[in-house]
């Protein structure tokens, strides 16, 4: 760590500190620091960081919070690869409900007192499921509607089977003395 | 987080875990999953968690973590589903809230209006009953089976014939649409007279009106009226209780630089009209808050030290026995401690702009939210969609505007917001950071809304270590959920499907504009 003038220079090993974790601290500092990041010529496995507070920021502080927050985010990001098997799998029943029972037949979800990598290991059926979906998800074209979300009620649903213009429904309602005329004057009048 | 060896800390250690996100509060280490269960940890079991993976020696721990959802097992998995599904299958009952601005006029000159109101005695800004009826069209070709019209302004009395005829024409066309519909009005009831409510209550319209507090604080943001204000809110609520309405009128507030050192006299104003709840939300930069930003503006630490000393005070009065809520709370919390979707627009990913609601403007154009809206006010239409008559629901749904504010408020692909342990609970609004920033997705952490979110969930869950006020927080939870949850944030006892008979429900956006 270099102090000087008005910022702080910090050096991370990427051995230590996944390169994302670093540019995710640097990320949240931008709002209140100038942020350079580099990594050092001799040796590509270490990450410069150089942070200059904005206007109306201290510099008291500054190197030990952005060290807490790359800490935080190395851990945040070993926690989000580390589940991202639990998490492909609670997707996969979320957006394929048909397939609950199918999955909830095949998920590996035991809690064993014990970690073994083939426990994790799901069955030649699911890891197709899951391909199938992955394959799904790459087709997936931002321009459609898959899931039919744009679409009108009517088209979804069908018409009612006595639709009529609304100011005919209420005429004829009238005529029947089914709707009360004062409430309805204006529209039955226009 | 100070004192964890990074080196110990392996990938490995996580893999029969719930995806989780962690934060610091008042001592302890809060985890939140995905899908919103929370866990306070003591420090150096997290310290043990992250660094030797999980506690199996240590029983009661592990009994936590599944109770809460943390681990992904036989026993949770259901219940772990169940939130996924409310969490990202809730756009399916789309769109709900329909926002329509019967007229921009209005006889107040509120110092924080965000709409931009003209006024009164101005031409040209009513809605005409031609453009009403489209405006109803429209709402009823939107595919959800509940739809919440809300008239805002402006003050939607000064148009009172076009609220009529749309509560009217509206309800004919439902003889043969057949959805659930709902009418809320959102007024300054300056203008509320016998002949409006025997209307109004013989519809059964939702009323909400703006009370900023004692008339020391009312008066300087909105003009001379506090006195006139109570009156008619009394008489409008005393006719709603004599009639049995089931929904009684509301009280909203603006919290601006006038409201900062009354925090106690303000609650104590609501209840002394006969509330028990308060909604503590801070002014925004749109309309013509921005010009007066001087005289009511507030800093996000400044309204955040307002916000807990309002929680304390509510939070005092209940614990003296006496029932009264904050609202914004209570859409956070019910996430958190039952699981339940409140639909509030501005608490969800994406944002409810154009899923959860449309703003129709007086003359027809459509807007993805009422935000839009407001800034289409001043002549910036980014967010206009459409116009009533001349694009269908579909046009509106797959407008650029619609798909790109989509995406620029979902959290889970927003760099900062993805990996924040608030995830579940929080919103973005890219319309407003647009306004701000003139970026729709600029860095999170230098937008207002950030460090308001994130400051009233730190207050939140700081208080809910102490198990007096979540005894109170899970009394209001109850209620607004309508049924008992369990005190322990995990699932409900038949793993979530009592859940199932919540009725879908979407919040109003009462009062943004007056």
């Amino acid at each position: 760590m270099k102090n000087g003038g008005n910022g702080v220079e910090m050096h991370f090993s990427t051995k230590l500190f996944p390169a994302e974790a670093i540019l995710g601290a640097c990320h949240k500092f931008l709002a209140k620091c100038y942020v350079r990041v580099d990594y050092d010529e001799s040796d590509a496995r270490k990450i410069i960081v150089q942070l200059k507070p904005k206007d109306g920021e201290t510099i008291d502080n500054l190197e030990s919070e952005f060290r807490d927050e790359a800490l935080d985010y190395s851990v945040k990001l070993k926690i989000l690869k580390g589940t991202s098997r639990v998490r492909d799998q609670i997707f996969h029943i979320v957006f394929n409900p048909e397939r609950i029972s199918l999955a909830s037949d095949n998920l590996q979800t035991e809690l064993d007192t014990e970690s073994r990598a083939e426990v994790f290991k799901l069955n030649d059926k699911m890891e197709k499921l899951l391909a199938d979906i992955e394959e799904e998800e790459e087709s997936f074209d931002y321009e459609d509607d898959p899931l039919g979300i744009a679409t009108p009620w009517e088209e979804k649903y069908g018409q009612p089977d006595n639709i009529l213009d609304p100011r005919q429904q209420i005429e004829d309602q009238a005529k029947k003395g089914l709707v009360i005329p004062t409430l309805n004057g204006e529209v039955v009048e226009s | 987080m100070n004192g964890i060896a990074i080196k110990k800390v392996k990938q490995k250690h996580f893999e029969k875990m719930v995806p989780f996100s962690f934060r610091k509060i008042g001592g302890y280490v809060l985890i939140v999953n995905e899908y919103g269960n929370y866990l306070f940890l003591e420090e150096p079991d997290f310290k043990d968690l992250v660094e030797n993976g999980l506690p199996y020696g240590n029983r009661r721990l592990m009994e936590d973590f599944q109770k809460h959802n943390m681990i992904f097992t036989k026993e949770t998995r259901a219940g772990v589903v169940d939130k996924a599904l409310k969490r990202f299958r809730d756009p399916a009952h789309i769109t709900n809230l329909h926002i329509i601005i019967a007229t921009l006029r209005c006889n107040l000159k509120c110092l924080y209006c965000q709409a931009n109101s003209v006024p009164g005695s101005t031409h040209g800004t009513d809605m005409s009953i031609e453009t009403a009826e489209k405006v109803v069209d429209t709402i009823f070709q939107a595919p959800s089976e509940v739809l919440s019209i809300e008239f805002q302004g402006g003050e939607p009395l000064l148009n009172w014939e076009v609220v009529k005829h749309i509560i009217k024409y509206a309800k004919e066309v439902n003889k043969v649409k057949n959805r659930s519909i709902s009418f809320n009005i959102v007024s300054n009831h300056t203008l509320i007279d016998d002949e409006k409510l025997d209307f109004l209550v013989e519809n059964e319209v939702v009323m909400c009106m703006s009370l900023d507090g004692p008339d020391y604080v009312h008066n300087k943001n909105r003009g001379d009226n506090h006195a006139l204000v109570v009156k008619n809110y009394r008489k409008v609520f005393d006719r709603y209780v004599n009639e049995g309405l089931e929904r009684l009128p509301a009280l909203i507030g603006t919290v601006t630089k006038h409201s900062l050192p009354y925090a106690r006299e303000i609650v104590d104003e609501y209840r002394s009209l006969g509330s028990n709840s308060i909604f503590v939300r801070p002014p925004t930069t749109l309309g013509v808050a921005q010009k007066n930003w001087e005289k009511i503006g507030i800093t996000t630490d400044e309204f955040l030290e307002f916000y807990a000393e309002i929680i304390d005070y509510v939070l005092e009065i209940n614990h003296g026995g006496t029932y009264f809520t904050e609202t914004f709370a209570i859409y956070i919390l019910s996430k958190a401690i039952a699981g339940h979707e409140p639909g509030y627009v501005d608490l969800k990913s994406p944002c409810g702009a154009a899923l959860g609601q449309l703003a129709y403007n007086y003359n027809g154009d459509v807007y993805t939210c009422d935000e839009a809206r407001m800034l289409g006010h001043l002549g910036d239409d980014t967010f206009k969609i459409g116009t009533c008559g001349e694009s269908t629901y579909t046009d509106l749904i797959m407008h650029k505007a619609t798909k790109a504010v989509c995406l620029a408020s979902t959290i889970e692909s927003t760099p900062g917001c993805s990996m924040c342990v608030y995830k579940p609970y929080c919103g973005i609004c890219p319309v407003q950071n647009y306004h701000e920033s003139g970026e729709l997705s600029p860095n999170v952490f230098t937008t207002r809304r950030h460090k308001i979110n994130e400051g009233i969930m730190d207050i939140l869950f700081e208080r809910l270590l102490i198990p007096e006020n979540s005894a109170v927080f899970l009394k209001w939870i109850e209620d607004y959920v309508g049924k008992r949850v369990q005190d322990d944030n995990a699932v409900i006892p038949d793993n979530g499907s009592e859940r199932d008979n919540v009725p879908e429900e979407k919040e109003c956006e009462c009062e943004k504009s007056n």
